[in-house]
């Protein structure tokens, strides 16, 4: 801030520098509101700031103000002064319309012309009378006596009649006219308007350079010196504080509340720049750690694309629309199952709108496909061959869960079948659009490695099926035996019959019958006995349990005869069918009712009791158990009592129990013994999948 | 047939014939215990065809608590019943008194069981199937000719 002899003009050095320094920071409005400062120096940028200022305005608003009133007052004084001017004439008028009639009518009377002469001058003597003329009425050649001239311009008239008593009464004799002519008010008017306003103006004029003087020691230039420091203010770096160059005074004025207010401004402004920077350097903070972050999810998202591309395992995302599922949840459908039974189109929907997204190198690999870009596209080809396969993932779905997994078969490209382990993994939440992932693994190996597993397996219960049928040699010859015996006895009674003098046919075509059923009876026997002992694969069919366990009865029939134990087998027709091989669950049935039988006779019960009996567990499981009355199984033995060679028998081979558990286990159910019999002896139990209708 | 039960055999054969002289008059039955239902009416038909008369019991219990024992003059017997076994009913038969010549058939004959009915004074263990000529012989030696 410089001082410049009362007036003030902005450092035309410090001011492009302060523009400068602050650059594009400036408030775009500020700019507007103020106009670059000059760039000359001299008297002409004064001047402009004068222009520029509140001097010139203050001025010109004073002057403009002062001479408006100047001019009214003036204006005002005149118009007095004007009244009182021609109030001052028309009185002279009327002193001489007072005065002079008389006079002038008694020298009218006696036609006194240079009377008349002597007394009008005597009144155009009187001051602005400038016309004065006596005019004798009431004759044909009437006296006219006029001194004066006649002028133009503003003039007061007054004609007075000349009144003269004749002959005792009053009459008009003649007309007095004056005229008093105004130009001389005027003219005096003029002169003191003149010298009023030349008087004022000057006055006016110095009264208001004094003010603005006074105006720019008190305020302008302490204005602009707080809008100097308010320029070069940076409220990052403060310099100090705003301070005026004058005498306090003894009074805080409002240019000191201006400067407090001020000094609370940048302090508070200080304030919100700290908050500002504080807020700035978080969100700064923020910024990095958001760049930081996506930096991240790229880098993951490139690692998984990475990780599924180079997986050794084929990968296949897949997208479908599922919007059916939201339907059937708010309509409160819990078993989906039911719901594809009832709309069997829904499952054909869903197939169809399924599309593979992205498959890996090892899917397209898998697949026998030329690229990706061969298999992606509709999904449906995906599930050709493993219909109940999509049927339970949608059902997986539908239950929400993350995982599902299942053996299948897909189809190549070349048209092959290929076994896999299918691995469903679904992006949570579970959204209509959220990719499901699926992992396919070769299994085709494993399916073989297993068929030959089941091979063996088949091949060690037939072995094992023989050896029972061994341990059965003796019943199995009596059962043959019986209807052999009855066959030979019945022939030789035909015969005996026939041969008689009088043959009796009767009886001999009764025994042929009867021969004949008994033939039969051994060739099932028989029939049974080579069913047990044939080495065929292992078929999954639809049995119904009660009756492998009738079948296997009648294969037990002689020992169960022989224990005289109380057979129990309550046929349960409302049972569902299991899922599995006849042979060998009925080798497995035959095996426990054995074993308990053996057991009773061996611990000699009295009144023994076999009880055989089929349980539905759930909705996919039968329960077969077979109970006695016996001695129960030492609880030392129940741990290994399905293990290879254990035994309690001496004749037995240890293997009739782990054959079972093989045979069960192989069929996807378990096998179990305990004590629990409601007959009270030991009971073995166990459990195959039911054959359940649809798939 | 077993060779060390043939004395035997020829023994009870003289008692029962010295019976027969004192029942010749009557009209001899045959009653035959089998639980094998085929078996048994098997037998039933070769022995009517044989001349005799014949009555079938499906167990020894049957057979012991009908009113047939005392005009029985023959019993052929299985051994293994559900039930009383065949060389039990012998033993309650002698313990009640009656010496009936009776024949066991039987799918397993074993020495242990064959022993034991000997004793008691069967005259014969047959294994099943039996020849209709040997039950024959074995009716005709006890009753004489029908």
């Amino acid at each position: 801030m410089r001082r410049h002899d009362g007036q003030i003009e902005p450092d035309a050095a410090d001011a492009p520098d302060a523009r400068g320094e602050r650059g594009n920071s400036r408030d775009p409005s500020t700019v507007a509101l103020e106009p670059p400062p000059p760039r000359s120096t001299g008297f002409w940028p004064r001047i402009g700031h004068l222009r520029r200022g509140m001097g010139l305005r203050l001025l010109i608003s004073v002057l403009l103000f002062s001479s408006a009133v100047t001019l009214t007052l003036t204006a005002a004084q005149l118009y007095l002064e004007y009244r009182y001017d021609v109030g001052q004439v028309e009185r002279r008028l009327a002193d001489v319309a007072e005065g002079y009639p008389d006079i002038i009518g008694e020298s009218l009377w006696h036609l006194d012309r240079k009377h008349l002469q002597t007394e009008i001058e005597g009144i155009l003597k009187l001051p602005d009378v400038r016309t004065v003329e006596v005019r004798e009425t009431g004759t044909i050649d009437p006296l006219v006596v006029s001194v004066g001239q006649r002028n133009r311009g503003p003039v007061l008239k007054r004609d007075v009649p000349i009144i003269r008593t004749v002959n005792g009464e009053l009459k008009q004799i003649g007309t007095l006219h004056v005229e008093a002519t105004l130009a001389d008010v005027y003219q005096r008017l003029l002169d003191k308007a003149l010298i009023i306003l030349v008087s004022q103006g000057a006055k006016t004029f110095l009264v208001s350079l004094f003010i603005i003087f006074i105006f720019h020691r008190i305020v302008t230039r302490h204005l602009v010196a707080i809008a100097q420091f308010m320029r070069r203010y940076d409220f990052r770096h403060p310099s100090g504080a705003l301070r005026l160059q004058r005498r306090p005074p003894a009074v805080a004025d409002e240019l000191d509340q201006l400067v407090v207010s001020f000094g609370d401004l940048c302090s508070s402004l200080r304030t919100a720049y700290d908050g500002l920077q504080t807020a700035n350097a978080a969100l700064e903070r923020d910024v990095v750690a958001r760049i930081e972050s996506e930096k991240a999810l790229r880098e993951a998202e490139q690692r998984f694309r990475h990780l599924f591309h180079n997986m050794p395992v084929a990968l296949v995302e897949m997208r479908g629309h599922f919007e059916i599922y939201h339907q059937l949840h708010a309509d409160g459908v819990t078993d989906f199952a039911a719901y594809l039974d009832q709309h069997p189109d829904v499952l054909q929907q869903l197939s169809d709108s399924m599309t593979i997204d992205e498959v890996n190198d090892r899917a397209v690999a898998l697949f026998r496909a030329r690229d990706a870009s061969q298999l992606i596209g509709p999904g449906a080809r995906f599930w050709s061959e493993s219909t109940g396969t999509l049927r339970r993932a949608l059902e997986s779905r539908f239950r929400g869960e993350t995982n599902f997994e299942e053996e299948m078969s897909v189809v190549t490209m070349d048209g092959q079948r290929v076994d896999v382990l299918c691995t469903v993994s679904r992006l949570q939440p579970i959204s209509d659009m959220s990719p499901t992932l699926f992992g396919l693994v070769d299994i085709t190996e494993r399916v073989l490695a297993r068929e030959k597993l089941q091979q063996l397996e088949a091949d060690f219960a037939h072995t094992a099926r023989i050896f029972a049928l061994g341990e059965l040699t003796a019943s199995i010859a009596h059962e043959i035996n019986q209807p052999l015996a009855a066959i030979a006895a019945s022939s030789e009674a035909s015969l005996n019959w026939l041969n008689r003098p009088e043959p009796d046919l009767g009886e001999a075509r009764q025994l042929a019958t009867r021969i004949l059923a008994d033939a039969h009876r051994a060739g099932d026997i028989i029939v049974r006995v080579r069913a047990m002992a044939a080495k065929q694969q292992p078929q999954r069919l639809a049995i119904s349990l009660d009756a492998v366990i009738d079948e296997a009865l009648l294969f037990l029939r002689h020992e169960i005869q022989l224990s005289q134990a109380a057979v129990l087998h309550r046929a349960n027709a409302t049972a569902a069918k299991a899922l599995a091989d006849r042979t060998q669950i009925q080798q497995v049935i035959v095996n426990l009712a054995l074993n308990a039988l053996q057991s009773m006779a061996s611990a000699r019960t009295r009144n023994g009791a076999l009880s055989i009996s089929v349980t539905p567990v759930g909705s996919g499981t039968l329960r077969c158990a077979v109970e006695d009355n016996g001695p129960g199984i030492r609880p030392e033995h129940l741990p290994e009592l399905f293990d290879s060679f254990f035994t309690t028998r001496e004749t037995g081979m240890g293997m009739g129990l782990a054959v079972c558990r093989s045979i069960v286990e192989a069929h996807g159910g378990e096998i179990g013994a305990d004590n629990d019999s409601s007959l009270g002896g030991a009971r073995f139990f166990f459990t195959l999948p039911a054959f359940v209708q649809r798939d | 047939m077993l060779f060390p039960t043939c004395k035997v055999e020829v023994a009870n054969l003289e008692l029962v014939l010295e019976e027969r002289d004192c029942c010749v008059q009557t009209l001899h039955t045959v009653s035959i215990v089998d639980d094998d239902e085929a078996v048994r009416l098997a037998t039933v038909s070769l022995v009517r065809s044989l001349g005799w008369q014949a009555r079938a019991f499906a167990s020894a219990e049957a057979f012991l608590s009908s009113a047939h024992i005392d005009d029985t003059s023959f019993l052929i017997c299985d051994v293994r019943m559900p039930g009383m076994s065949g060389v039990e009913l012998q033993a309650r038969l002698l313990a009640s008194g009656y010496r009936l010549p009776i024949i066991f058939v039987t799918a397993y004959p074993t020495p242990d069981i064959q022993g034991k009915a000997l004793a008691n004074g069967a005259l014969a263990m047959l294994s099943k199937p039996v020849e209709a000529a040997v039950i024959a012989r074995w009716i005709e030696k006890v009753l004489g000719r029908p």
